[in-house]
C-alpha cells in the first residue's frame, strides 16, 4: 500500500514539472515573439532600410 | 550620413573619458553613404562649420582631419591648400586615423536627450548601442541642433520612427525657427 502511494506521489511530482516546464517554456516562447515584434514595428524605417556600403569620415572640430 | 558618434581621438591615453582626456582631442566620426555623399562635400562642411585659422588654445579642442585611406589624405591636404590660400594660416592638423574612444553616453546625441523626444527613442531603442548606431537618432538630434530645413524634414519625417505627436514637434521645432 505504501509502495502505491509512494509510486502515485511520485509520478504527481513528475506531472506537475513536466505540466509547468510545458506552460512555462510556451510563455516565454509567446514573449519572445512578442518582443521581436514589437521591435520589427518600431524600428523606423530609415533605419532599417541603412545602405550596406558605407564609408567613416572623422574630424576634430575645435 | 548613417550614423554619428561623438568620442575622444588623436592623443596616446588608453580608454580616456570626459574628465580624463590626456592628449585625446573632441570628436566626432560619421559614416556615410558615399553614393549620397562624398567626402570632399564632407569637408567643405568641415571646414566651413568651424574657425581653422585659429591656433587651438587646448589639445581638447583642436582641429583635425582623421583620414581613413589614402583617398580621403590626399582630398583633406588638398582643401587644406585651398583653405590656406583663401583664408590664411590654418592650423587643422591632417593626420591618419587611430582609435576612436567613443564618448560617455550622456554626450551622445546630445541634443536629442535634453529633448521631450527622447522618451520616443528609449522606447524603440532600449540598448544603448542601438540608439547611438541609428540613423533616426542621428538625424533628428542634427534637426534639433539646427541643421537641415524644414523642407528636408517634410521628405523624411515619415521615416523617422517618431509617433503622431513627436512629428508635430519636430516639425513645429524645425519649422518655426527655418
Amino acid at each position: 500500500m505504501s509502495r502505491k502511494r509512494l509510486i502515485a506521489g511520485l509520478l504527481t511530482i513528475i506531472a506537475v514539472i513536466a505540466l509547468g516546464a510545458v506552460y512555462f517554456g510556451f510563455s516565454r516562447k509567446e514573449n519572445t515573439m512578442e518582443q521581436i515584434r514589437t521591435q520589427s514595428t518600431n524600428i523606423p524605417p530609415i533605419d532599417a532600410s541603412a545602405p550596406v556600403h558605407t564609408e567613416a569620415a572623422t574630424f576634430a572640430m575645435g | 550620413m548613417i550614423r554619428t558618434q561623438v568620442g575622444y581621438a588623436g592623443g596616446t591615453k588608453d580608454n580616456p573619458t570626459y574628465h580624463s582626456l590626456g592628449d585625446h582631442s573632441e570628436t566626432i566620426q560619421i559614416v556615410y553613404d558615399p553614393t549620397r555623399i562624398s567626402y570632399e562635400e564632407l569637408l567643405d562642411i568641415f571646414w566651413s562649420t568651424h574657425n581653422p585659422t585659429v591656433r587651438p588654445w587646448s589639445r581638447q579642442y583642436a582641429s583635425f582631419v582623421f583620414y581613413h585611406d589614402e583617398t580621403q589624405r590626399e582630398l583633406a591636404l588638398k582643401t587644406k591648400a585651398q583653405q590656406e590660400t583663401r583664408r590664411g594660416t590654418i592650423f587643422t592638423e591632417i593626420v591618419p586615423a587611430g582609435t576612436f574612444y567613443p564618448a560617455e553616453a550622456y554626450h551622445q546625441k546630445y541634443r536629442l536627450q535634453q529633448s521631450s523626444l527622447m522618451q520616443e527613442f528609449t522606447e524603440i531603442y532600449p540598448n544603448h548601442d542601438d540608439f547611438v548606431a541609428s540613423t533616426a537618432t542621428a538625424r533628428v538630434n542634427g534637426y534639433l541642433g539646427g541643421a537641415g530645413t524644414c523642407e528636408q524634414l517634410r521628405e523624411e519625417l515619415d521615416g523617422l520612427g517618431l509617433t503622431a505627436a513627436g512629428q508635430d514637434k519636430l516639425r513645429q521645432t524645425v519649422c518655426s525657427n527655418r
